[in-house]
């Protein structure tokens, strides 16, 4: 067993856990998310997600646990969401070959990334967004202790754009119906 | 509430956020010059292989050992369920078929993953490692691959280390592997993909530590028959 699989495997879980949590359960709540976690492994949920987006971030891993132990928000807000949309944008479009360039690749020798990141993480400290200061301390930790071969996979990953895909479109639709009644 | 009690001090926050910038810097693989070497790559002709490896639905992979001898790796099965990876070594003019070394099942033991099965393997020799990259498919062969690499210290008897290679942004449904790799003067490799012809660039222990295009690629070294 690596320790990369075994992350993988285990971070799914809890994702899967935490998906499970925010259903209208009320008092079970905590009860439905530790059933939740244990039965994605026991019936390959969490093989099969593993299998088809990779190992997560461990941006959404602490977005899961964040929601697992009962934070009364999220984190990612409309703003963060619109961070992730953007950054998936350049790290996706030139893979799939629609835009020229391979920013995945610069996750490999990060230099650049690390240079983004420094200010990205002042500003977070400053405004006093001490959680996403937090969690982009934990990403730079997981890949600096080998988690990672490429830093990007520590920050984003497919399943966290769709979280944020989704924050996103509810923010539209919350806007669109106010607008409306006005 | 929860929340407050979750958040940490700032002070803390920005100080793990240092610590973690330092560290990622100090943990990033220094890039050795990349030059290529001149390692006859073996190509024997078809009915030089086992029997089997002939009849293989994908292209076989050969490479020469420490000790000179060949050994070949092929997919047997083709597309069904129970595709593995065999391997044979030269033993004369004879090849001792060494067995079964990787599978669906294997791969999905050692990596904790879902796969629909297993194709296209690369054998590669270094010292008196062999080195076999093959791909998953989590799906099915047109949604993409996992690229997984296996490593053998006893000349393929065992295989241990079964890793998944984090080649693409897109998980599991990632690029498949391309042709022929290339050794470097450093120990490592160049390891082809077929999307858009990329390289990945291996340290000799296997890990990725750079990921390039053919612009920056150097001059492909020269083929030679055995």
């Amino acid at each position: 067993m690596s320790i990369e699989a075994a992350y993988g495997l285990l971070a799914h879980a809890l994702i899967f856990g935490a998906l499970a949590a925010m259903l209208p359960f009320g008092i079970f709540r905590a009860r439905v998310a530790l059933a939740a976690t244990a039965l994605s492994l026991m019936i390959g949920i969490a093989p099969f997600m593993l299998a088809i987006f990779g190992a997560p971030s461990t941006t959404l891993l602490c977005l899961a646990l964040l929601n697992l132990i009962g934070a009364t928000s999220s984190p990612l807000s409309r703003l963060p969401a619109f961070a992730v949309l953007g950054s998936a944008l350049g790290l996706y479009l030139p893979a799939t070959g629609l835009l020229p360039g391979e920013i995945y690749a610069l996750g490999f020798q990060p230099w650049p990334l690390l240079a983004v990141l420094l200010p990205i993480g002042l500003l977070l400290g400053w405004k006093g967004q001490t959680i996403w200061v937090l969690i982009l301390a934990i990403d730079l930790l997981a890949y600096a202790g080998g988690l990672f071969a490429n830093l990007w996979q520590a920050l984003l990953d497919p399943l966290l754009v769709l979280l944020a895909l989704s924050v996103a479109l509810r923010e539209a639709l919350v806007r669109l119906n106010v607008s409306r009644r006005r | 509430m929860i929340e407050r009690i979750v958040a940490p001090p700032r002070w803390l926050a920005v100080a793990l956020f240092g610590c973690g910038l330092i560290g990622a810097g100090w943990r990033i693989p220094t890039l050795p010059h990349m030059a290529p070497e001149s390692i006859p790559i073996a190509r024997p002709a078809t009915d030089e292989l086992p029997p089997t490896a002939r009849n293989s639905p994908a292209p076989a992979s050969v490479t020469r050992l420490a000790d000179g001898r060949l050994a070949v790796a092929w997919l047997d099965n083709g597309d069904a369920d129970s595709a593995a990876i065999w391997l044979a070594i030269q033993d004369g003019k004879n090849w001792h078929e060494i067995g079964r070394i990787a599978s669906r099942e294997s791969t999905a033991a050692a990596a904790f993953i879902h796969i629909q099965g297993v194709g296209h393997p690369m054998l590669w020799a270094e010292g008196s490692w062999l080195h076999l990259w093959y791909e998953a498919y989590p799906l099915s062969h047109s949604m993409g691959a996992s690229i997984m690499h296996s490593i053998s210290t006893d000349g393929g008897r065992t295989w241990n280390r079964t890793l998944r290679l984090e080649s693409s942004p897109f998980g599991g449904l990632g690029s498949h592997l391309g042709q022929t790799p290339r050794p470097l003067a450093d120990g490592g490799l160049l390891l082809p993909l077929a999307q858009d012809g990329s390289w990945l660039h291996l340290a000799a222990t296997g890990q990725i530590i750079d990921k390039i295009r053919p612009p920056l690629m150097a001059a492909p070294v020269e083929a030679a028959r055995p």
